[in-house]
């Protein structure tokens, strides 16, 4: 049996696997191990398995992904979610659809200190959820809007699915961070637009609220101000340059449990529980890396990427058919699966083939851009029926919401960012403009 | 029945372990960021810096993400796609998650074999981190207690049935 045939096979056992209920870090170690011992033996494997483990978590480069995690369980645990969407409420809660829309904009603010949709989706679904029900918003408004709201938390930067994407392509994840904040706006006007094209057909499911007088709604945006000086002390200093990545995730995590014991809602219970969220967070995406590097190391002995990389090549679609196929694909896939075991299983397969095609722009930019692009399918998977991951969360936090009000809540967002992977993919230079202007 | 309710007693006590790994998990963390804050500080202050503060996150992390499996585990926060078996009674279901589980725990108590092996070289050969000379067997051991508990609840899961949580609760994305 040629490698090929091997790696054809290795493939399809995981998909099998998969299909089959398995764990998706143990279906790709199963995998990766089964095609590894049959390329090379089981002495080889037996001898990676002893010390690699080791040689991949302690990483300066990945120690960033846990301490990312920790600072937005720590922002979480804060109230910090509560605040901004608190803050957002007076400003913009008495329009119609207007909580859905505080909702959003807290999500974005949240996301832009925290690396995580989920923590984003459930911090916030524990503050907006109770507030739109209260007010006599419809299910299905108030769940696609915190599902949506909640992929915030991952197209923003600090994204942990940006890191992984950087230390698999070793791209830099400043440049990466960058590129998504003009991507990251649009995605908070898109939905935005949709919130508001949503209650303009149902108008209602969104009702009209209060209106603030001026003082009052000053008085609320104060609450903004210990998330904005987090902001600015990370990354200011992370894209700056004053310091690495790593560094700024370290500072944000100091800093982010000292505001939670500052503001008196970091006692030993809530460290514990803290410590118990990051645990979790941190353990599901590092037995993904385990599994995912096992596999593809055995993958690339088969020499399958290369194949698949000449084999794109000499397809005769145009390199813009192909990235629109890609996207597809990523979409799809992501209708099942997660979004960190798609971009660490697939990354090292197709970002070799993505890059041998010519789109006339250079390396490194080209990189930057289909980074923010496989950022944007991939999440858009996490709110895509009937398997998004986001949805379940959010179904699971808002109790007696049918499936069905929930997709239908979900589809207007799902519009929103159809539209903008269209124009991302339109027009490159939304993404790498920006960093060629900071890094020329 | 008698050895479904040992078990159920072990994997409360299991979890409970696991738990407590998460935590010093989470401090070594947390010590290893406030170290890396200080050496910024310092540099910014004072131009100095903490000697091989990158090695000493690095190796902090490390530990804490082995500390951190066993609680995956216990919580069943590990994501798979249930999509394609939905259909299925719940009975089914649950014999594939048990057997999943007994696949779980045997790769990881091959894992655990292994890195034992991997400890055990570690040690005689004097593997020490470049700047620091940080023994990498102390990250050996945190990963064999990690990996170790994993399998051991794991093997528990496959002892008792105990139906699957839809929600992955720590799952993050």
């Amino acid at each position: 049996m040629s490698p090929a045939e091997v790696g054809a096979l290795m493939i399809a056992g995981l998909v099998v696997l998969m299909v089959l209920r398995a764990p998706i870090f143990l279906a790709m170690s199963l995998a990766g191990a089964a095609g590894y011992v049959w390329l090379v033996g089981s002495a080889p494997l037996l001898n990676y398995l002893k010390g690699s483990a080791v040689s991949l978590f302690v990483s300066y480069d990945y120690s960033i992904v846990p301490l990312f995690l920790l600072m937005g369980h720590f922002a979480g645990r804060a109230g910090i979610s509560a605040d901004l969407f608190t803050a957002a409420n007076a400003w913009v809660g008495h329009r119609r659809g207007g909580l859905a829309m505080s909702t959003v904009l807290g999500c974005g603010a949240f996301g832009a200190i925290c690396g995580s949709s989920i923590a984003t989706a459930s911090t916030m679904a524990a503050v907006a959820l109770p507030e739109m029900r209260r007010h006599g918003y419809s299910g299905a408004l108030a769940t696609g809007t915190l599902a949506a709201g909640g992929t915030l938390g991952i197209l923003i930067p600090p994204s942990i699915v940006l890191i992984l994407y950087a230390i698999l392509t070793e791209q830099n994840v400043v440049k990466l961070f960058v590129a998504a904040v003009v991507p990251a706006l649009l995605a908070v006007a898109g939905f935005l637009l949709a919130i508001t094209v949503y209650v303009r057909l149902f108008p209602e499911e969104g009702p009209l609220g209060a209106r603030l007088p001026l003082a009052a709604r000053l008085r609320a945006l104060r609450r903004v101000v210990p998330a904005l000086v987090i902001f600015v002390v990370v990354f200011v200093g992370i894209y700056g340059g004053f310091f690495t990545p790593t560094e700024g995730a370290a500072i944000g995590a100091v800093v982010t449990g000292l505001y939670a014991i500052l503001a008196g809602r970091l006692g030993l219970a809530d460290f514990i529980e803290t410590a118990l969220e990051t645990a979790g967070a941190t353990a599901f995406i590092f037995a993904i890396i385990f599994g995912a590097d096992l596999f593809n190391v055995a993958l690339a002995l088969t020499r399958v990427p290369q194949e698949m990389a000449n084999w794109i090549g000499s397809s005769g679609l145009t390199p813009y058919a192909i990235l629109g196929l890609l996207s597809l694909l990523y979409i799809l896939l992501g209708c099942v699966m997660d979004s960190l075991s798609m971009i660490l299983l697939t990354v090292p397969i197709i970002f070799p083939a993505f890059m041998s095609l010519d789109f006339g722009l250079a390396p490194e930019s080209q990189a930057l851009w289909f980074g923010i692009i496989t950022l944007i399918v991939v999440e858009l998977g996490m709110i895509t029926p009937p398997m998004g991951l986001n949805l379940f969360i959010i179904a699971g936090l808002a109790g007696n919401v049918p499936n069905a009000q929930i997709y239908r809540g979900v589809s207007p967002f799902i519009a929103a960012e159809l539209v903008r992977v269209g124009l991302i993919i339109a027009f490159p230079s939304l993404s790498y403009a920006l960093v060629s202007y900071f890094y020329g | 029945m008698h050895l479904a309710s040992l078990a159920a007693r072990t994997h409360r006590a299991a979890s409970r372990i696991a738990d407590i790994l998460a935590v010093v998990g989470a401090l070594l963390l947390l010590a290893g960021a406030a170290i890396l804050t200080y050496s910024v500080l310092l540099r910014v202050v004072a131009r100095g810096q903490v000697r091989g503060d990158f090695e000493l996150v690095a190796v902090s992390s490390g530990i804490a993400i082995f500390l951190f499996l066993p609680y995956c585990q216990a919580r069943r926060a590990h994501v798979l796609i249930e999509v394609f078996t939905a259909w299925l009674p719940a009975r089914a279901r649950h014999a594939m998650d048990r057997l999943w589980s007994l696949a779980l725990a045997v790769a990881a108590g091959l894992m655990t074999a292994r890195l034992l092996v991997g400890l055990e070289e570690a040690w005689s050969r004097n593997h020490v981190t470049m700047m620091l000379q940080i023994p990498l067997s102390a990250v050996f051991v945190a990963a064999i207690v990690g990996v170790a508990c994993t399998a051991l609840l794991a093997l528990l899961d496959f002892v008792i049935t105990l139906p699957h949580a839809r929600v992955p609760e720590g799952g993050d994305q």
